[in-house]
């Protein structure tokens, strides 16, 4: 399956990060600073992935008394897929060879 | 975002959050997209997407974000704790007025005949018996605290006659800027010419341009006279002296002055009478800055001072909402006789004033203490 390019690079990097999270919800800040997003790429993109049905997202109890609750992210079974299938088309691309030195 | 806010540890960390989480608010304001999307269970797009119907909802956010950066600024610079103290007050009595008024998603904001009229008396009054200083006289003493209501009722009058003219609100226009004229104070006086200009040539009926006329020449005689106020710290000048402290304070500055106009420019609807008030609005507060760029003027809601502040929600009170306008699309704004006081209820309701004038009194009582204790 070819790769989907309605997404972008942004996107990927979002999708890719949730994926080697292997189903553990991730929260904003967290993924900012792991995955190198800035705060403003990345909620609209939260948002817009979610509403493609590639995330779900739920809001999380507080860690300790007198925090609010977080929203954390984590893939969908389409999401995991679409993840998959990007890498495996990557791996069929051909690979431009070097030109063998004469 | 408010709650990972509060798990950051380094201050310039969450600083630089904080601003891109507010660059990513406008961005979800804009995705058209989310139209389509059912809001049923999912709490981030219905908090998203009434947040785009709503230009209310959007001011409080560019509001209090300003205030926020202003209040960095001020601390920054190393004002009197007051000074963030009255700031932060006066954006709980503008926020206050703002939550009153707001009384269900199908009401238009307009000012009856009668208020247009006591706000514009007691600008006038205000001129000749307020308090003067370096032969300008824009100001009211109240306790300890100096107000100056052009600040506050200019911008919400000026959103408030683009949506309903009459003979009596147009005298009541015209008694602005004579007062303005008198104080003389050449940047609202421009404000009010700019904004009553606007809606002339977008309007053209004959209340708007005699406006537009009496607005011009009060703006002219206010040029003509002599304003030779000198800059006050923290309140005048603040977009070019904030990077004199560095330019995280200077960015903050300019970012918080910016984020005034955003709620009337990023409103889009088919009803033409809510669009030129959200564009007005937008245009008022951009006037405002910019005399605050060129002279001796208050920065608004970055610099200190509570009258623009609340000047600032009180005029988003009055801009209408998209639901309500499109419905009564088409209809007179100039017809008086035509009240739809069923759906649309003026916003002199006696329930909204009782809450407003409570509010604005604690606040003023709180305020009024806590100067007095910090001077």
């Amino acid at each position: 399956m070819a790769r989907d390019r309605s997404l972008s690079l942004h996107a990927w990097t979002l999708l890719e990060f949730l994926a080697e999270m292997s189903g553990e919800w991730g929260y904003g800040y967290e993924i900012i600073r792991f995955s190198g997003l800035q705060s403003g790429t990345l909620y609209p993109l939260l948002i817009r992935l979610e509403a493609k049905g590639l995330l779900q997202a739920k809001w999380q109890p507080p860690i300790s008394p007198g925090r609010p609750p977080r929203h954390a992210y984590r893939l969908t079974a389409a999401g995991r897929a679409l993840v998959r299938n990007n890498e495996a088309a990557q791996r069929r691309s051909p690979r431009r060879l070097d030109p063998v030195p004469v | 975002m408010s709650a990972e806010l509060t798990d950051i540890d380094s201050d310039s960390e969450a600083v630089k959050f904080a601003l891109g989480c507010i660059w990513a608010a406008f961005v979800i304001a804009g995705q058209g997209d989310l139209d389509d999307l059912p809001g049923q269970g999912r709490p981030l797009q219905n908090i998203t997407e009434g947040w785009r119907r709503n230009p209310r909802t959007i001011g409080l956010t560019c509001g209090l974000s300003s205030v926020a950066l202003g209040i960095a600024y001020l601390t920054v610079a190393g004002a009197p704790f007051r000074y963030i103290v009255v700031n932060f007050f006066a954006a709980v009595i503008g926020v206050g007025c703002l939550v009153a008024t707001n009384k269900g998603a199908n009401r238009s904001r307009r000012m009856t005949p009668g208020i247009f009229f006591g706000l514009a008396s007691f600008l006038l009054g205000a001129t000749i018996f307020g308090v003067a200083a370096d032969g300008a006289s824009r100001w009211l003493r109240v306790g300890s605290m100096t107000l100056q209501p052009s600040l506050i009722l200019v911008p919400a009058m000026v959103v408030a006659f683009s949506q309903r003219r009459s003979v009596i609100a147009t005298v009541s226009i015209i008694l602005v800027a004579c007062a303005l004229a008198l104080q003389p104070d050449r940047a609202m006086a421009g404000v009010l010419a700019g904004g009553m200009s606007f809606l002339a040539v977008k309007v053209r009926d004959r209340l708007a341009t005699a406006a537009a006329g009496f607005s011009m020449a009060s703006f002219g005689v206010a040029l003509y006279r002599p304003d030779s106020l000198p800059a006050v710290p923290y309140v005048d000048r603040i977009l070019f002296t904030a990077f004199d402290l560095s330019l995280a304070a200077g960015c903050a500055v300019v970012v918080g002055a910016g984020l005034l106009m955003l709620p009337g420019l990023l409103m889009r609807t088919a009803d033409h009478e809510a669009l030129n008030a959200y564009r007005i609005h937008a245009l008022v507060w951009l006037a405002i800055v910019a005399a605050a760029t060129i002279g001796s003027y208050p920065t608004p809601l970055v610099g200190y001072g509570g009258s623009a502040i609340v000047g600032y929600f009180l005029s988003l009170a009055l801009l209408p909402t998209p639901l309500a306008s499109a419905a009564f699309a088409g209809s007179a704004a100039t017809n008086t006789k035509e009240e739809h006081r069923e759906d649309n209820p003026p916003i002199d309701s006696v329930r909204g004033r009782l809450v407003a004038v409570c509010v604005g009194a604690f606040g003023i009582r709180t305020n009024h203490r806590l100067a007095t204790r910090g001077s």
